[in-house]
């Protein structure tokens, strides 16, 4: 039993801090690999305290929404059109989690989402869409790890809802934001590789959206997406940016080198999460304060402007 | 001790015995007052009671000696039997003797049983006489009904003696208690009189009593000297009359059998049931119920319309005269109006009473058995098993999962790896649920959390039209169990993470402990590590 497997298992004193706890244990220790159904287990229960994610009535919520059957027909045609797809080449994955659950997370989504969105009609608040593509890779990583379907939808819901509403609004604001930073970021990071890509009009708009959407989870492997999650549940999904731009340095000598870096680009090669999340890591300490502020920001506020 | 002056007063007042061959028919004349003031026996004033119980203590012998109508009598003996309880009240000696001697002075020179049968035959005309007046005085100022002669006497009584007096108060107390229950009493005394004696005479004094204390009015103008003179006369009654009242319990109204007094002619003895039924019955037209009047009115009209309200009539009369002792019986079932039941077939009932045993199919299910058996081979033995399989060629029907099967078993089952999907579908709603649970009792339906489930049901799912085939939003009932109980570990397992995490309390304790929702300090916790460490 790992020390974190211990620590979550005891009713912290004081949240706050038994939370800064886990994210240190997170961040040196890491968790196990998700390798069967016990790790996924423990890494669904550590990813539900990191982010403040009940699971109490999970299951009835859940089940409540599905029995509303698929959402309306243009939401539902999309998410079939996906699904399907999602993560196909992973054997491992495929074999773990069903289609069906991929479509019925999504649309339990899809109709929460369509609840919300009547509700909140008038107001300023951004409305979530109820669907948009990417989400069912956004899900996999959850399906995957989590015991359960409503644990896995409620964690879904709230990572859209909390962690990430700007990059599921309809016009994906957060996403474009996100690619923006992106650009920014490497630049600061890796001027030469952020001019060769700028050299080849490659900007993070064309190559940089899938993984910006998405958290990096349509990066294989699945497990290093996990650990890359665990991290990033910990301290925060806008370490994403860092964590693209960190793949980049992996590959930059293959970029620079490659006649046609977007057929690099277009799908990220396979990845240690250890390697990413410590360069990653370091290069906060580069990131200027005032592009980290927008790094935080741009995940939840859709009105940041990005130069 | 006496009012009276004693003649007598070399007697002692020593014994009972002395006392009980003293006794004279004036002391009869108290009890057979008592006897016409049956209430005596349920409100006895004490001064009377006791001193006529003293009068007759021990006197078994007196009845034998006045041969009239009470001699030999066994009832006689058995209530004085009974006064023996008085033996010892010696404290109204003095004034029983003292009454004793007045009445008697003559006669008293007995000093034992042979002196007092002397007595009684010297009396014994003496006595029927003495009653005859008295009885014609009471009756008479009865009706005049302020002529009272015991009121009288209370007044004008200087002379009489002790005994008198409280003789004369006696009638007060019966006054008193008669109006509370004489209908009671008068019933009572009117059987006992007319069992032992049918005199007219008993009948008579009988019935004047109440009368008297009814009006019961002590008017002591009216008092006139002459009744002190047939005062006397008048306690002289009937020796008949001294049978104490107060005797007259209920065990020695038992005797009386409808052959020796028919109740139902006496409207007044009659308990309310008795009463109205015994009217019911008398009544020569309610009779009729009991005949079939309408039938044969039918058959003389001869008329349907007539025959169909015949019909109806005497289902009434029947349904009417269905009571708790009407005997009713139809072919070998008789009704018990007591346990409201028929009886009869007990036999027949046993056969049901099995049905409530669990173990025991319902006896309109003869041989149906559990609808579900796993594997082709299986269902063929069971199909073989039955005892009457239909057989078309080489295939047979099997009843219980009604389909056919080949006879040699041989055949592979084309849907064997087809998933059984009518679980399936079942699980979102609790109708269908239940029918498809029906069918297939493999399918978990003992799922505890299917009473959650579909406590939430709503209907919209019907509404929604999924496409036949679609199972998609249709999870089994075990990957829902499954569901559940994944959430409960995860409560076990990390549940006190979020004991605080209510929304009423974090609203409270937003600045305190929790981390609030919106804050983004953590995702600045890693920015604030590497720039420490870069420093460093």
């Amino acid at each position: 039993m790992s020390s974190i497997e211990k620590f979550i298992a005891q009713q912290p004193l004081i949240v706050h801090s038994s939370l800064a706890q886990l994210r240190y244990l997170v961040l040196s220790e890491g968790l196990p690999p998700a390798v069967d159904r016990n790790t996924g287990r423990l890494r669904c229960n550590v990813w539900s305290v990191l982010t403040r994610c009940s699971m109490d009535g999970a299951t009835s919520d859940y089940v409540s929404l599905m029995r509303r059957g698929p959402p309306p027909h243009s939401v539902y045609t999309k998410i079939k059109n996906d699904t399907f797809r999602t993560l196909n080449t992973d054997t491992e994955f495929v074999k773990r989690v069903p289609e069906d659950s991929i479509t019925r997370c999504l649309s339990c989504y899809a109709w929460q989402a369509l609840d919300s969105e009547q509700l909140v009609d008038d107001k300023d608040t951004f409305t979530l869409s109820s669907y948009v593509q990417g989400m069912n890779v956004l899900v996999a990583p959850l399906l995957y790890i989590c015991p359960s379907e409503p644990m896995a939808y409620r964690l879904f819901r709230n990572l859209c809802h909390k962690h990430i509403p700007t990059y599921l609004d309809s016009s994906l604001t957060g996403v474009h934001n996100g690619a923006k930073l992106l650009d920014i970021c490497v630049k600061i990071i890796d001027p030469k590789l952020s001019s060769f890509l700028a050299d080849s009009l490659l900007t993070a708009e064309i190559y940089g959206i899938p993984s910006i959407l998405t958290l990096s989870s349509c990066t294989r492997p699945l497990d290093q997406v996990c650990k890359l999650w665990d991290f990033m549940f910990a301290y925060g999904f806008h370490m994403n940016i860092l964590f693209i731009v960190a793949q980049l340095v992996v590959i930059r000598a293959q970029i620079l080198k490659s006649d046609s870096p977007m057929n690099l680009l277009r799908q990220f090669p396979e990845f240690d999460a250890e390697d990413i999340i410590r360069l990653g890591v370091g290069f906060v300490a580069k990131i200027p304060s005032n592009v980290y502020d927008l790094l935080v920001q741009h995940l939840t506020n859709p009105d940041i402007v990005i130069a | 001790m006496s009012i009276r002056p004693s003649p007598n007063d070399d007697i002692p007042e020593t014994s009972f015995e002395d006392i009980e061959t003293t006794l004279s028919p004036i002391n009869r004349y108290k009890n057979g007052y008592n006897q016409s003031s049956p209430l005596r026996k349920q409100m006895p004033p004490p001064s009377t009671t006791s001193s006529e119980s003293t009068t007759f203590s021990g006197n078994g012998n007196r009845y034998s000696t006045h041969t009239e109508s009470d001699d030999a009598d066994e009832e006689g003996k058995n209530f004085l039997d009974e006064f023996e309880e008085f033996h010892d009240k010696d404290e109204y000696q003095d004034i029983i003797k003292a009454h004793f001697d007045g009445r008697k002075r003559s006669n008293e020179k007995k000093t034992g049983m042979g002196g007092l049968n002397a007595f009684a035959e010297e009396n014994g005309d003496n006595i029927d006489e003495l009653a005859d007046q008295f009885d014609q005085n009471l009756t008479l100022r009865a009706r005049k009904s302020s002529e009272i002669p015991t009121l009288k006497l209370d007044k004008n009584a200087k002379q009489p003696n002790v005994s008198l007096k409280k003789s004369i108060r006696m009638p007060k107390s019966f006054e008193r208690v008669s109006r509370r229950g004489i209908g009671n009493s008068r019933s009572a005394s009117n059987l006992r009189v007319n069992w032992e004696r049918p005199a007219p005479t008993n009948l008579r004094y009988k019935k004047s009593m109440p009368l008297l204390s009814r009006e019961g009015i002590i008017n002591e103008e009216y008092e006139d000297n002459n009744y002190e003179e047939d005062f006397e006369d008048d306690f002289k009654f009937e020796k008949n009359m001294l049978q104490p009242q107060f005797l007259n319990r209920e065990p020695q109204l038992k005797p009386i059998s409808p052959r020796q007094y028919t109740i139902t002619t006496d409207e007044t003895l009659l308990t309310p049931q008795l009463h109205s039924r015994h009217k019911d019955w008398v009544n020569p037209s309610n009779l009729n119920h009991f005949k079939e009047q309408q039938r044969r009115k039918a058959r003389e009209s001869g008329s349907y319309r007539k025959n169909r309200e015949s019909v109806n009539h005497r289902l009434k009369t029947i349904k009417q005269e269905i009571d708790q002792n009407t005997p009713i019986k139809k072919g070998k079932m008789i009704y018990n109006p007591e346990k409201r039941t028929w009886e009869g077939n007990e036999q027949s009932l046993l056969r049901f009473r099995d049905v409530d045993t669990a173990e025991k199919k319902a006896i309109v299910i003869t041989d149906k058995k559990l609808p579900y058996s796993s594997g082709s081979r299986a269902r063929i033995s069971d199909a073989k098993r039955q005892s009457n399989p239909k057989i078309v060629g080489k295939m047979m029907f099997d009843a219980q999962n009604l389909q056919w099967l080949r006879v040699d078993g041989q055949e592979e089952d084309p849907f064997a790896d087809i998933p059984d999907y009518i679980p399936v579908t079942i699980p979102l709603d609790g109708g269908p649920q239940r029918s498809a649970t029906a069918m297939i009792p493999q399918s978990s339906h003992r799922d505890p959390t299917k009473k959650r489930f579909s406590s939430t049901a709503t209907t919209r799912f019907h509404s929604l039209s999924t496409t036949p085939y679609d199972f998609t939003f249709q999870i089994d009932s075990r990957t829902l169990e499954k569901f559940y109980h994944e959430e409960n570990r995860w409560s076990k397992k990390v549940g006190g993470w979020f004991i605080l995490d209510d929304p009423d309390v974090t609203s409270t304790n937003n600045d305190q402990k929790l981390p609030d929702p919106q804050s983004k300090n953590f995702m600045y916790e890693i920015r604030n590590m590497v720039i420490s460490s870069a420093r460093n």
